[in-house]
């Protein structure tokens, strides 16, 4: 029988308990959170198979921007371009299903899984999604290289490695993105686009009340011009689809965000920006309300945000400092829990509870993915998924939930001792309430279905 | 009474009703009449309307100038100054029938740039991002009087409940579903595990209220084609089960739908491309939504709104940035359409907002007051109090519904 403090650290900090969660977590469930963070290991073999940003830029985005640039020619079949291209799509969808099964697979099974929580969390944070097109191939590639080797290091760093990465570049429309007076500025019609530069404001650093302007906007967006991918005509080069600074298309003269101004340095004016950004006190509060709202509850004491606050700026925006901090929180391992698991924490903390294993293809898990509303890498915005119990259970998707869990009782019910799994996945958390109906329940099915319904599954 | 003895009773007391024995597990299924016969949808188009490129004002003698590429140059003429947008034929056609009405230049009152706090002002009713917890059209569903409070009066049409609907009074959400519901037994049981889990417990009653509903309502052929529903023409068939919700004469009053799709910042096109196309799938859901309320068309207005419109200029890469003033729509057999409401700036450099956006001249929630007030006949001090607080400065619109 688990206790409360392991139930907390296999359910918050965790993805859901397993049989071996259970055997590893000893007495401190603090310190197995910790050892976690000292073995960190950024490059999980389970992902060493799938393609990189390079690859994909090499052998995706520059073959899909050939075959468009073909269409385009003189003599072109107009039907077998589009076909091509077509296929070229399908490809990518099917290495993204392929890239989305290895991952919920992944985090289904690990030993680490407080470490992938933490990629989760920051991956959502900096939001990529699929609702874009033109990123379909990159999204896996861009938190495996973007974020999960960042998570732990300075703020400043993961920021700088997602504004780098083409996927960013792509979603947020920087690509083409250029400076009015720049020399391909004058020349064309083309000129600046704020979208990226407002969201790594509003969404990734600063927050929405930051205290920044329109003006340091368009400031910021002005720094990121000539940060573009190598898709764009005239530059078709050996490193094709990779990210890459265009002096000809960057914004000349100096730039002044937020009351600072920073001379014309070209591609560095970004890193310079960044680093102030990643310093201000509004990043430090911002960061740390959506941390403790992530693994304490939607409305988060304030002192608890305050602590996670300083701890950010004691270390000078160092991300293993906030993390430590983050486990050191009392209010983290109160209980109830009152955070609602997103379906896809669902699904994998349903995989846990049997092993990784629930008898349904990956094709049935997926549709169930789709049907709950909450496809990996295909936030509705760039804020990506809500943090909100309500956003999470509303009347459709409560039945929905309950139609999860009567799928995986349904397959799993054979060979599953109710009293086992039980005191696995709740321990002392559960209520006599929930004790009580599933040890009553007329059937093993119902039993299983009320255990993976119960408030102390579904919340964290 | 004890959970068994309730349940017994309410098997007793629903099975002559409506056969729906295990609906009743749950509160949610009212039979008295509703207050209102009156019913109000609002579409939600997310992420921020291009106002000039639904209804372009092909007679400003500026907008070509200003709009550049993105100008269009012809469109379904509304009168003679505004039209619209080719892919907005059925709109067109409720134009000329007077059931639809159009708005621009309108705006909440947000003049910053951010989707997600335009979007909690838009559906907080208040005048700031974090201004209330709840939305504007719950607290609508409370001012109706002789309330039963745990009547099913609100309708999402979708998985989640939008803010804009969301609050203390009971809403439901629906969206097709394919599979069959809990059994009673099981439900009991459930009912007993979310007994201290409020968010569950009623969650869990509305969901199964309203699917009793729907699958009364519903055709078996619309259910088969709802099983299909991933397959392609799903806004026609969506649009057809969510009419015959609000249909129920004990269904919902007010519903809402989301439509995302509409930050249209690199290529969004004219008469065609991205944006065309979302208008044309946006008019088939309209179209759809006309065929099927037709029995109920008369008593039934639809607002379309979006967060903000954007800038009238074209931005670097062939779309538009997140701008100000846009339009909106108002239609529904209850309307007296086949007016345009716009206290027209001009598009001028000097006559833009910050030089750049459409200068806003109608408050959105005059709009939504004057549809409050008419349709749905709320009192103006209640509006203005709880719904709207701090509106009165926004004024009211007159004569845009039609005398029933």
């Amino acid at each position: 029988m688990i206790s409360n403090s392991a139930y907390i650290a296999m359910h918050r900090f965790g993805l859901g308990p397993n049989e071996s969660d259970a055997a590893r977590i000893g007495a401190s469930p603090q310190n197995w959170l910790l050892a976690q963070m000292q073995n960190f290991n950024p490059a999980p073999a389970a992902f060493q198979d799938l393609p990189t940003t390079a690859y994909i830029a090499e052998n995706a985005l520059g073959k899909l921007k050939q075959l468009r640039d073909a269409k385009k020619k003189k003599g072109a079949d107009p039907e077998e371009s589009q076909k091509a291209v077509k296929a070229m799509l399908k490809t990518l969808v099917t290495d993204l299903t392929g890239e989305i099964t290895t991952r919920l697979n992944y985090a289904a099974t690990t030993e680490t899984p407080f470490i992938e929580r933490l990629v989760h969390f920051w991956s959502n944070h900096f939001t990529v999604s699929t609702t874009r097109k033109e990123v379909i191939g990159l999204v896996g590639a861009y938190e495996r290289e973007a974020i999960r080797p960042h998570i732990f290091g300075k703020f400043s760093g993961l920021v700088f490695a997602v504004l780098r990465h083409p996927a960013m570049l792509l979603y947020l429309d920087n690509v083409r993105s250029i400076g009015p007076h720049s020399p391909a500025g004058k020349r064309g019609k083309k000129g600046l686009n704020e979208n990226l530069a407002r969201e790594l404001l509003e969404l990734h650093t600063l927050g929405v009340d930051g205290g920044y302007s329109q003006q340091d906007v368009q400031e910021m967006a002005k720094m990121l011009t000539g940060w573009t991918v190598n898709i764009m005509k005239g530059l078709q080069g050996k490193d094709v689809g990779a990210f890459h600074f265009v002096k000809l298309m960057h914004e000349p003269g100096s730039k002044t965000l937020l009351g600072k101004t920073y001379p014309e340095s070209g591609e560095n004016e970004v890193r310079q920006a960044v680093l102030d950004i990643c310093a201000h006190p509004s990043t430090a509060r911002f960061l740390a309300r959506k941390m403790a709202q992530h693994f304490i509850s939607d409305n988060p004491p304030d002192s608890a945000v305050k602590k996670l606050e300083s701890a950010y700026k004691r270390s000078g925006g160092d991300l293993t400092a906030l993390t430590k901090a983050l486990i050191a929180l009392p209010d983290a391992w109160k209980l109830p829990a009152s955070k609602v698991k997103t379906p896809h924490e669902l699904v994998i903390a349903t995989m846990r509870g049997f092993g990784g294993d629930v008898k349904l293809k990956p094709a049935l898990i997926a549709a169930t993915l789709k049907h709950l509303g909450h496809v990996p890498f295909s936030a509705p915005s760039p804020a990506g998924w809500p943090e909100r119990a309500e956003h999470w259970i509303s009347p459709e998707a409560m039945i929905r939930r309950i139609d999860w869990c009567r799928l995986v009782a349904a397959k799993m019910q054979r060979g599953t001792d109710i009293e086992t799994l039980m005191a696995l996945l709740l321990g002392e958390a559960a209520s006599p309430e929930t004790r009580f109906a599933i040890t009553r329940a007329p059937s093993k099915n119902d039993a299983l279905t009320l255990l993976l319904a119960s408030p102390e599954f579904q919340r964290r | 009474m004890t959970i068994m003895d309730r349940r017994k009773f309410l098997y007793t007391a629903a099975t002559g009703l409506a056969g729906a024995a295990t609906l009743t597990a749950f509160p949610g299924l009212a039979t008295a009449a509703l207050p209102t016969d009156k019913r109000l949808i609002v579409v939600l188009l997310r992420g921020g309307m291009d106002g000039l490129a639904a209804v372009p004002p092909l007679g400003d003698k500026d907008y070509a100038a200003a709009r550049g590429k993105l100008a269009l140059t012809d469109g379904l003429p509304l009168d003679g100054f505004f039209a619209l947008h080719p892919a907005l034929a059925p709109l067109h056609a409720l134009y000329k029938k007077k059931e639809l009405t159009v708005f621009h230049g309108i705006a909440s009152p947000y003049r910053e740039r951010s989707h997600f706090d335009g979007q909690n002002l838009l559906e907080n009713g208040t005048d700031r991002p974090n201004g209330a917890d709840s939305g504007w059209l719950n607290r609508t569903l409370a001012s109706f009087p002789d309330e039963r409070a745990d009547r099913v009066k609100g309708l999402a049409i979708g998985q989640n409940v939008p803010l804009i609907l969301y609050g203390k009074q009971p809403v439901a959400s629906w969206a097709p579903s394919r599979s069959k519901m809990p059994d009673s037994a099981l439900l009991d049981q459930l009912e007993r595990i979310y007994d201290n889990d409020a968010l569950f417990h009623n969650a869990l009653a509305q969901g199964l209220a309203i699917h009793e509903i729907a699958d009364e309502a519903l055709s078996g052929e619309q259910k088969q084609r709802m099983k299909n529903i991933n397959r392609g023409n799903a806004a026609g068939v969506l649009a057809a089960a969510a009419s015959k919700l609000l249909q129920d004469k004990n269904g919902a009053r007010i519903a809402t739908v989301d439509v995302g799709g509409w930050d249209s910042h690199a290529r969004q096109g004219t008469s065609g491309g991205s944006l065309a196309n979302n208008l044309k799938g946006f008019a088939q859901g309209v179209e759809a939504f006309t065929k099927n309320l037709a029995p109920i068309w008369d008593k039934t207005a639809v607002l379309v709104v979006t967060e903000f419109g954007r800038t009238v200029h074209e931005n670097g890469t062939g779309g538009t940035d997140h701008g100000t003033a846009s339009a909106a729509f108002l239609m529904g057999g209850a309307v007296n359409g086949g007016q345009i409401y716009a206290d027209w700036k001009g598009l001028d450099k000097n006559s833009l907002y910050q030089n750049r956006d459409l200068m806003p001249t109608t408050d959105m929630r005059a709009l939504f007051k004057s549809v409050l007030r008419d349709h749905l006949g709320i009192p103006l001090s209640t509006i203005e109090n709880v719904i709207f607080p701090g509106s009165r400065s926004a004024g009211t619109l007159s004569k845009l519904i039609r005398k029933s």
